[in-house]
């Protein structure tokens, strides 16, 4: 665990600074949303994940130890409350809803953004389209940042198979977006 | 491990030397290798470019308030009893020493002596100073007779019913009146 985490939980446990433990989560709030997004593909449902991940990751704050790693740590009780959402909402996702969430380009011509908006939406389905436990090695892998060990905590599956799921995903999603990126 | 599995960790950061420098001859060696890096480098940019919609501000501090207002008040109470237990015995001894303090000026104050000329003449900083004109017999003098007198209006003070306060007050008042009264 880097020193510089373990000082901020130090320091919010021992000291009381709420400007520490801001700060330790403000470094993982965008990615961590991110993830969430891709898991519900709603806005609403990801916002209250990502406040249900970081109200719990406090309250346990006082149970971590330093031997775990905080990233990964805090990004499984992100992922077990985006199922735990799931499975309560009885989520389905909603593929029309991620069309409609914007994808805007100010920089690009009209001709380069409908085409860059389609890319993206393609890419958007064929992650969405993905078996769920691919889908997440991939979402955290490309969209977290994740190392494949962090993954592999996370998801509660050994090393070798986080990395089989990842060719998986990787093969099907190539299969699917290559003849949409090549036209 | 397999082939891809190399690269896979190798594309992450988590190869080890002797892996990253296999994995790196191998993409010079092997198009089919080089190519699925190359996929993989690709896939990964065209992820980062979707884009996620903006969440609403300020959730982080909304469950900080929440959170931190409900968890310090027990923090704070195990912080008293273990982490900073010292610090509770210093604050419990300065009560203690305030308690002890005090007390010892109640009693002093209700003191039987204080009926006694001496300890009369004690309280007041006037009273302290020692005159040299009045070093003599007028001290002596002074202090009996202030005694007499205080002894006299006791009864003035019973009939206001105002307390120790206002007796003392009295005292002092009726002591500095005699003082000047003396110099004069």
């Amino acid at each position: 665990m880097p020193v510089r985490e373990y000082e901020l939980i130090q320091n919010y446990l021992l000291h009381k600074e709420i400007g520490a433990i801001r700060e330790l989560f403000q470094q993982y709030e965008d990615k961590l949303f991110r993830y969430l997004w891709q898991m519900l593909r709603q806005q609403q449902d990801s916002e209250d994940a990502l406040q249900e991940t970081f109200r719990k990751a406090l309250h346990a704050l006082p149970k971590y130890r330093e031997e775990n790693h905080f990233k990964s740590w805090l990004y499984r009780i992100g992922h077990n409350t985006a199922l735990d959402l799931i499975r309560k909402r009885k989520k389905i996702v909603e593929m029309d809803e991620v069309m409609e969430s914007g994808l805007t380009s100010d920089e690009a011509g009209p001709g380069e953004k409908i085409e860059t908006r389609e890319r993206a939406e393609a890419v958007r389905e064929a992650v969405a389209a993905l078996p769920e436990l691919e889908r997440d090695v991939v979402t955290l892998r490309m969209q977290a940042d994740l190392s494949f060990k962090e993954i592999a905590e996370i998801v509660g599956a050994p090393l070798g198979t986080v990395l089989a799921r990842m060719h998986k995903a990787k093969q099907r999603l190539k299969k699917q977006l290559t003849p949409i990126i090549t036209s | 491990m397999k082939q891809e599995e190399k690269i896979l960790l190798y594309w992450s950061g988590e190869a080890d030397p002797k892996l990253i420098s296999e994995v790196k001859q191998l993409l010079q060696s092997d198009s089919s290798a080089r190519e699925y890096y190359d996929e993989l480098l690709g896939l990964h940019e065209q992820l980062n470019d979707i884009n996620i919609p903006d969440r609403r501000p300020g959730l982080l501090d909304e469950v900080l308030e929440e959170g931190v207002a409900a968890d310090f008040p027990e923090r704070t109470g195990k912080k008293q009893t273990s982490s900073q237990g010292t610090g509770w015995i210093r604050w419990k001894g300065w009560a203690i020493a305030a308690s002890v303090t005090f007390l010892a000026i109640l009693i002093l104050t209700w003191s039987p002596q204080d009926d006694k000329p001496t300890s009369v003449a004690a309280p007041s900083p006037e009273n302290q100073i020692e005159k040299p004109e009045h070093r003599d017999i007028s001290a002596t003098k002074k202090k009996t007779s202030l005694s007499q007198r205080m002894l006299s209006k006791s009864s003035l003070f019973r009939e206001s019913g105002k307390g120790l306060a206002n007796s003392r007050k009295e005292r002092h008042r009726w002591g500095r009146k005699r003082l000047r009264k003396q110099n004069t």
